[in-house]
C-alpha cells in the first residue's frame, strides 16, 4: 500500500453517483469538510481506496441557495461532518439521517465560518496592494533596465508624459538623488500631478479665453470696444504688480546694506533664504506667464 | 413490557474526562438508542488561522487535544510541508517518529487507567498512572513540557536528542516493559475483567465497515487498516509493521488491541534509536505558500487516522486548515455499539472507544 | 471548628479544555503527586464536593453547565481555575465560541496559571483554596452565631 493524495474537481449534481460509486467500490468514506471563499463555499469529499490512494473530490462554489444531498444513505458517518457543515457554513444539505436541524453545535454566531471580520477585510486588502506594490516594483525594476539600454528615448518621453519643464526635472533629480526609489517615485508622482493640474487649469484659461474673444466678436462694436477697454486696465495693473515684485532693484540695495552690518554667517543664511524666494517666484511666474494675457 | 425513558448522560460524570452528552433511550435498563449531542468543547479554532500565520499556528494544533498533542503538531507541521514542498530532514523525520510513539505509549497508557477506573477496577487506575509518570519524565527532559511539547516546528524539530539521552530513553523503557506486562496479564488474564467485557458492545466486522471506524476500535472488528502501514514519513524506514488485529469486536478486543500496541510501540522506539543518522534536524522554511495550492495528509494517532487539509492563499496565513480527528469518524460506530447494552455497561463501552472529543470539536 | 479543610472533596469539570489539565489534574490525584494523602478524593456529585476544579476556557454551551454544577454545590465552596485557559481563554481567547475565562460565569478563588498546569501548582492551588475554605467556614459560623 503507499500513499497518494489527489484534488479531483466535481460537480454539484455529481455527488449522489460519486457516493454510490465509492460505496460499490468499497472505498473507505474519510470525511468532507468546507472551505469558505468569495465565490462561495467549496466542499472536499475525500475517500481512501483500497490502495492507499487518497481521492480528494472539490465542489467549488456552492451558493447559499444551492441544496447539497447528503451522502449518508451510503455513508452513515457523514451526519457528524454534514451537521457541522450545515451549523458552521450555512450549506442547506437535505436528507441527513441523523439531522440536529442546526443544534448540533450551540454557537455564539450563527455561521461563524463564513464570518470576516473588519480587521481581517482590512489585512487582505493590504496584502493585495502588498502584493501589487511588489508587481509595480518588479515592473520598475525592468524598467530601469530598459532604460539603463536606451537613456535618452526615457527620458524624453517621460517628460512629454509628465509635463514637468526640463529646468525643473534637472534641478529636481539633483535635490533627490540619493533617496529611496519609492520615494522618489511617491514625489515625481506629486509633482507630475501638480504639472498636469496646472496643464488643465492652463486649457481651461486657454478655452475661456476662447469662448471670451468669440463674444466679444458677436457683441455691439461699441460695447465691444469697452470691454476691450476695460480688459486693457486689467492687464496693466497686473504688469504693474509684477513690475513691483520683479524690478525691486532698489529694494535689493537696501536689504544689502542691511545684511552688511549684520554678523557675516547670519548674513549667508539671510542671503541664501532670499535667494531661494527669488528662485520659488521666478518659477512661479514662469508657470503663470499665460494667465493675464487676455 | 416497560416504558421506555429518556435518562440523560454528561456533560458532567465521573467517568467522562471530558463533555460529553448522550440521551440514552432506556428500556428497564436495557439500552434501545443512544443519541449523542457534542459541541461542548466546540471553541472554532479553525477560524484562527485567519489571525496567525503558519508559523505560529503550530502552537493552537498543539492545543487542539491535550493527550494527542504531539500527533496533531506533527501532522500540521507536515501537511504545510507537502503544501509548500519542503523536505525535512531524515534525523527530523525520525525523532518526529519516535516521539510520536511514546506519545501512543501514554496515551494507551492513561486510556488503560481510565478504562479500568470506568468499570471499578481503581488500583489499576493508579497503577497505570504511576507508570506513565516515567514516560512523562523521558517528555520533560527530551522536550521541556509534560502534556504540551512544542518541539515541532514546519521543516523540522526543534530540539534534538543526544546520546546519552537516549541510552536512558531505552534504559527506561526496558523497566517500562516488564512493569507493563505484569499490569497487563493482570488486566487481560483476570476473570472478573474478562466478565465484565467480553461480549459487551459488540460492532461487526461488516458494520465496522460501513461506519467507516478508524483505529483501534475498528481494528478490533478486524478492519485491517493502519495509517503507518503507508509509510509516511519516518514510518518508511520500519523493517517491518503489521496493524495488531483481533476478530472478536467487543469491548475486550478492544482493550486487548490497544495494550498489545504499546508493546508494538515500543519495540518501534527501540528500532528507531539504534538506526537514527546524524545530522541536521530542520531546514529553513521561507516565503509563504502559493494562492490556491492544497495538500493533504494522514497520521495515525493513538485514537486512528487523522486527516489534515491545507490550503494556500498566497500570504503568510492559511486560506483554510481542516483536522478531521478519529472520535468525529467513529461517533457513528460509537452509537452503534450502544445499541442493546445495558445500562451500567455504558461507562465501559464509552471508555473502550477512547472517545476524545477535543479533538472531535476543536 | 475547620472540618472542611481537614479532608476537602474536589469535583473536576472539563468546560472547554484541550484534555492537558484534565489529564494533569487526574494525574496529581495519582501516586505520582499524590493529594489524596491529604484526604482529597475525586467525587463525581457536586453535592458531595467542597472544591470545584475547572480547566478550559469555557464556550458558548458550556455556560449553563458550568453554572449548574456550581450552583448545586453547598456553602462553603471554593473554586480553583486551573490552566491558563480557565484564568483568561489563554491562546483562544479571541476564538469565535469561547467566552474567555471561567469567572466570566462563576465566582472563582484561586487562579492557577499554565499551559499545561504543572500538577505542583494545582497542588498549591487546592492548598490556597483549602485556606480560603476556613475562612468562610469560619464566616458562616459567625454569622449563624450573631442571627
Amino acid at each position: 500500500m503507499e500513499f497518494s493524495s489527489e484534488f479531483i474537481p466535481l460537480k454539484l449534481d455529481e455527488v449522489p453517483s460519486l457516493s454510490d460509486r465509492m460505496k460499490s467500490e468499497h472505498a473507505r468514506f474519510v470525511q468532507i469538510l468546507a472551505v469558505n471563499t468569495d465565490a462561495g463555499v467549496d466542499l472536499v469529499y475525500s475517500f481512501m481506496m483500497g490502495d492507499g490512494a487518497l481521492q480528494n473530490y472539490e465542489v467549488k462554489g456552492v451558493k447559499k441557495t444551492d441544496v447539497v444531498p447528503s451522502i449518508t444513505g451510503n455513508f452513515l458517518a457523514a451526519f457528524v461532518f454534514e451537521n457541522e457543515i450545515h451549523d458552521l457554513f450555512g450549506v442547506t444539505i437535505e436528507g441527513i439521517a441523523i439531522d440536529f436541524g442546526g443544534k448540533f453545535y450551540q454557537l455564539a454566531q450563527s455561521e461563524p465560518m463564513t464570518i470576516i471580520s473588519p480587521a481581517q477585510k482590512a489585512a487582505r486588502e493590504k496584502a493585495a496592494k502588498a502584493a501589487e506594490a511588489k508587481r509595480a516594483r518588479a515592473a520598475k525594476v525592468a524598467e530601469t533596465e530598459y532604460a539603463a539600454d536606451h537613456p535618452d528615448a526615457i527620458k524624453q518621453m517621460k517628460q512629454k508624459v509628465s509635463g514637468i519643464d526640463p529646468a525643473q526635472m534637472a534641478d529636481f533629480e539633483e535635490r533627490f538623488a540619493g533617496t529611496d526609489p519609492e520615494k522618489l517615485a511617491r514625489i515625481k508622482a506629486a509633482f507630475a500631478a501638480k504639472a498636469a493640474k496646472a496643464a488643465e487649469a492652463e486649457q481651461s484659461r486657454k478655452s475661456k479665453r476662447e469662448t471670451r474673444a468669440a463674444e466679444l466678436e458677436n457683441l455691439d462694436p461699441e460695447k465691444a470696444a469697452k470691454v476691450r477697454a476695460a480688459l486693457e486696465r486689467k492687464k496693466k495693473a497686473a504688469e504693474a504688480k509684477r513690475a513691483v515684485g520683479s524690478s525691486n532693484v532698489e529694494r535689493d540695495a537696501e536689504i544689502e546694506a542691511k545684511l552688511a552690518q549684520l554678523d557675516p554667517e547670519r548674513a549667508a543664511k539671510v542671503r541664501a533664504a532670499l535667494d531661494a524666494k527669488a528662485r520659488k517666484e521666478t518659477a512661479e511666474r514662469a508657470a503663470n506667464t499665460g494667465k493675464d494675457g487676455e | 413490557m416497560g416504558k421506555a425513558t429518556v435518562i440523560p448522560f454528561g456533560p458532567q460524570h465521573p467517568v467522562l474526562p471530558e463533555p460529553l452528552h448522550l440521551d440514552l433511550v432506556v428500556e428497564d435498563e436495557k439500552v434501545l438508542e443512544a443519541i449523542p449531542q457534542i459541541g461542548f468543547v466546540h471553541r472554532g479554532l479553525e477560524k484562527l488561522v485567519e489571525t496567525r500565520d503558519y508559523n505560529q499556528f503550530i502552537f493552537i494544533a498543539e492545543r487542539i487535544c491535550g493527550i494527542c498533542a504531539f500527533g496533531h503538531s506533527m501532522g500540521y507541521a507536515e501537511t504545510v510541508e507537502s503544501l509548500m514542498g519542503v523536505e525535512i530532514p531524515k534525523r527530523a523525520e525520525y525523532l518526529r517518529v519516535i516521539w510520536h510513539e511514546l506519545s501512543r505509549v501514554h496515551s494507551h497508557i492513561l486510556w488503560l487507567g481510565l478504562a479500568a477506573d470506568a468499570f471499578g477496577f481503581e488500583s489499576l487506575f493508579m497503577h497505570c498512572w504511576r507508570l506513565r509518570e516515567r514516560v512523562l519524565d523521558i517528555f520533560e527532559k527530551t522536550t521541556g513540557g509534560r502534556v504540551i511539547f512544542s518541539v515541532v516546528k514546519v521543516g523540522g524539530v526543534v530540539r534534538d536528542i543526544d546520546a546519552v539521552q537516549f541510552a536512558e530513553i531505552k534504559r527506561v523503557l526496558e523497566g517500562i516493559k516488564d512493569d507493563y506486562r505484569q499490569i497487563m496479564n493482570a488486566f487481560l488474564k483476570d476473570s472478573s475483567v474478562k466478565n465484565r467485557t467480553v461480549g459487551v458492545g459488540h460492532v461487526s466486522h461488516e458494520d465496522a465497515l460501513a461506519l467507516s471506524m478508524v483505529g483501534p476500535f475498528a481494528r478490533a472488528s478486524s478492519v485491517n487498516y493502519d495509517v503507518r502501514m503507508l509509510g509516511r514519513g519516518g514510518y518508511a524506514e520500519l523493517a517491518d509493521f503489521r496493524p495488531i488485529l483481533d476478530d472478536q469486536g467487543d469491548c475486550y478486543a478492544r482493550c486487548k488491541v490497544r495494550a498489545l500496541e504499546v508493546l508494538q510501540s515500543i519495540d518501534i522506539i527501540e528500532e528507531m534509536i539504534s538506526r537514527i543518522p546524524e545530522g541536521d534536524i530542520s531546514v529553513s522554511v521561507k516565503g509563504s505558500p502559493v494562492a490556491g495550492s492544497e495538500a493533504s495528509n494522514v497520521v495515525e494517532q493513538p485514537r486512528g487516522e487523522c486527516y489534515y487539509y491545507a490550503r494556500g492563499n498566497g500570504t503568510k496565513n492559511l486560506e483554510r486548515m481542516r483536522m478531521r480527528t478519529p472520535t468525529s469518524q467513529n461517533l457513528a460506530g460509537m452509537t452503534a455499539a450502544l445499541k442493546g447494552c445495558d445500562l451500567a455497561d455504558v461507562n465501559n463501552i464509552i471508555l473502550t472507544i477512547d472517545p476524545c472529543i477535543s479533538c472531535t470539536e476543536r | 471548628m475547620a472540618y472542611n479543610s481537614k479532608s476537602p472533596w474536589v469535583i473536576h469539570y472539563d468546560a472547554s479544555s484541550c484534555n492537558g489539565c484534565d489529564i494533569e489534574v487526574l494525574a496529581a490525584l495519582c501516586p505520582g503527586f499524590d493529594v489524596e494523602r491529604f484526604g482529597i478524593i475525586n467525587t463525581g456529585n457536586p453535592k458531595h464536593a467542597d472544591i470545584f476544579l475547572v480547566t478550559g476556557s469555557v464556550n458558548e454551551q458550556n455556560i449553563k453547565v458550568v453554572q449548574e454544577i456550581y450552583d448545586q454545590m453547598l456553602e462553603p465552596k471554593a473554586v480553583v481555575a486551573c490552566g491558563i485557559c480557565a484564568c483568561s481563554g489563554g491562546v483562544f481567547h479571541d476564538c469565535y465560541n469561547v467566552l474567555g475565562g471561567v469567572d466570566k460565569a462563576i465566582p472563582v478563588d484561586v487562579y492557577v496559571p499554565g499551559c499545561a498546569v504543572r500538577p505542583e501548582a494545582i497542588i498549591d492551588g487546592v492548598v490556597q483554596a483549602i485556606g480560603i475554605l476556613d475562612e468562610k467556614a469560619k464566616a458562616m459560623a459567625q454569622q449563624k452565631k450573631g442571627a
